[in-house]
């Protein structure tokens, strides 16, 4: 008997069904089926329909690919490229061995588990030091090295650490019976000492191995760099006129903080081009940390490398390698005072805590900071309020966390 | 000084507004772009008596090294320099100014501009020991 029931629930559905397909038929104009990506795309077109020429091209021209070629590599290293220098950059890069105690080595400091930072506030070798530790995977691309800008090449900043008595703690004599005390160091060392030309041997005397393992060091960074992220992708889709494609990239609030660091943030200002940094120096009114006395910045910074006999300009008479960043230095001007190196974003979700002394623990704190703009540094802070509300800074900081990317070693893979 | 003067600039300094440049050329640090921005390589004094002009690219593109020319007319001592107003600071370079072989034009190496947006070129033209004139020239510089 139960089998001779008829089956209501199906019997209604199938009604259902029926008038449905019906309303559809009879009335095309009237019922419209959207799929997801064209209903999501009319919520987020508005967003991004008045953005003016200038806006396009600061979101064209954070395109790490396109502008790979504009992104040259100056840090004049007459080792840049050569696969033994890289190899041996890397052994020294980890090796603990080089430091006084035998504990620290640059990746101490500088964790590829990190985005080749360290997530401490302030970094510690030896001792704890006053900075925090910057990302290593875009700095090949800076014009300037460390936060204040004391070094113009990475390979003559790697060389600090290793000397100074807070981080690796090493003199000269003992770093040259570490040096000889690996079989392996010994054959690479000699292989590299016949590259070095004429100049360099005369000016470096008794200390080339310094300068091969400072070279080595900087071969092996110049091998990091970074795949491609949300943004660039956005970013190349609509330049490509692909707007659909390019709205479904970004959620709907990630889209409206990329609007608002467009926009309303200008945090495009600073933070552009590919490395989502202008390479330059800017003061932000960080707080500056109560013990410390080396605050102040690019004005110090700058000094010293005018200084330092091994800069570009001074080491390159002979203008094989592209010094116009030294040359044209900037020096003892106010605006430098208070002001430290933009760092890249990409990647910044990984390196907590941030700005130059690990002041601010995290991207929420980074925009509050930038909202509130309260200057708690010397000299003058650049920075305006952004009046920005609770819901706008969430967005924003939603749209920082999308950029991200994995970090990739080239040439040695 | 007087007194209206004084007040005037006390008032500028409590609302923390801070000038850049001197002489009748002040820039406000934070001023928003003006909206009828004007563009042109050349200017002139209210009088008429004096032109500037910059020769540059129609693009400037931020973190490119610039050489450009400037000229004044008629030939005067002048000195040049480049400023961002809203964010009150220089170019990120300390670009070499000198005298060209032209008389009155100077050429200017070693200009890098590190953001884009408003710039302004400032001229201080020295009419005479005592007195001087202040001349810009605005100009835009794009992302690369």
């Amino acid at each position: 008997m139960n089998n001779l029931k008829p089956n209501w629930s199906k019997f209604t559905c199938l009604i259902c069904i029926t008038l449905f397909a019906a309303i559809i038929f009879q009335s095309p104009k009237i019922v419209q089926f959207k799929i997801p990506n064209e209903i999501d795309a009319e919520i987020k077109m508005p967003m991004i329909r008045n953005w003016n020429s200038m806006t396009l091209l600061n979101l064209k021209s954070i395109q790490f690919e396109a502008q790979k070629e504009n992104q040259k590599i100056k840090q004049n290293n007459p080792f840049s490229k050569n696969k033994i220098a890289m190899q041996l950059g890397k052994l020294l890069f980890f090796d603990a061995k080089l430091s006084k105690n035998e504990k620290v080595s640059c990746s101490t400091c500088h964790n590829p588990n990190n985005d080749w930072s360290d997530g401490r506030r302030q970094s510690s070798g030896l001792f704890k030091v006053i900075r925090n530790a910057p990302s290593l995977t875009q700095s090949k691309y800076q014009d300037f090295q460390t936060w204040d800008g004391r070094r113009d090449s990475l390979w003559s900043q790697s060389l600090e650490p290793l000397f100074n008595e807070l981080e690796h703690g090493l003199d000269l004599k003992t770093f040259e019976e570490k040096i000889q005390q690996n079989k392996q160091y010994i054959a690479n060392f000699s292989a590299l000492e016949n590259l070095l030309q004429p100049l360099f041997k005369s000016k470096m005397r008794n200390q080339k191995h310094i300068f091969i393992a400072g070279f080595s060091l900087g071969a092996f960074l110049e091998t990091l760099s970074f795949s491609e992220m949300k943004l660039d992708i956005f970013s190349r889709l609509i330049d490509e006129k692909q707007v659909l494609k390019a709205l479904n990239v970004f959620t709907f609030q990630e889209l409206h903080g990329l609007d608002l660091f467009l926009n309303k943030g200008q945090c495009i200002r600073c933070h552009s081009g590919p490395l989502l940094s202008d390479k330059s120096f800017h003061n932000i009114g960080v707080e500056e940390l109560p013990s410390a006395t080396n605050e102040a910045g690019w004005i110090i910074g700058s000094e010293i490398l005018s200084n330092f006999p091994y800069n570009c300009t001074k080491l390159n008479q002979d203008r094989k390698f592209d010094c116009t960043r030294t040359d044209f230095l900037l020096t003892h001007q106010p605006q430098q005072v208070g002001a430290f190196k933009t760092p890249s974003l990409r990647n910044s979700k990984f390196t907590s805590p941030y700005m130059h002394n690990g002041q601010i623990k995290s991207l929420e704190d980074i925009v509050t900071h930038y909202d509130n703009a309260i200057s708690k540094s010397r000299g003058e802070s650049e920075i305006v309020p952004l009046h920005f509300t609770q819901k706008e800074k969430e967005d924003l900081v939603s749209f920082l966390k999308t950029l991200n990317s994995k970090t990739i070693i080239e040439e040695l893979n | 000084m007087k007194f209206s003067n004084l007040s005037i600039i006390i008032a500028l300094c409590c609302a923390g507004i801070t000038q850049l440049g001197t002489g009748n050329q002040r820039i406000l640090k934070f001023a928003p772009v003006p909206e009828n921005l004007n563009l042109s390589n050349k200017t002139k004094s209210s009088s008429g008596n004096l032109q500037i002009e910059l020769f540059k690219p129609e693009t400037v593109l931020s973190g490119d090294l610039y050489e450009w020319n400037a000229c004044v007319y008629p030939a005067m001592p002048t000195q040049i320099e480049f400023l961002m107003p809203q964010h009150g600071h220089g170019p990120s370079s300390l670009p070499s100014i000198i005298p060209a072989h032209k008389k009155g034009c100077y050429l200017i190496k070693g200009l890098k501009f590190q953001m884009v947006g408003w710039w302004r070129g400032i001229f201080k033209v020295n009419l005479n020991p005592n007195e001087s004139e202040y001349l810009s020239i605005d100009f835009k510089v794009t992302p690369p």
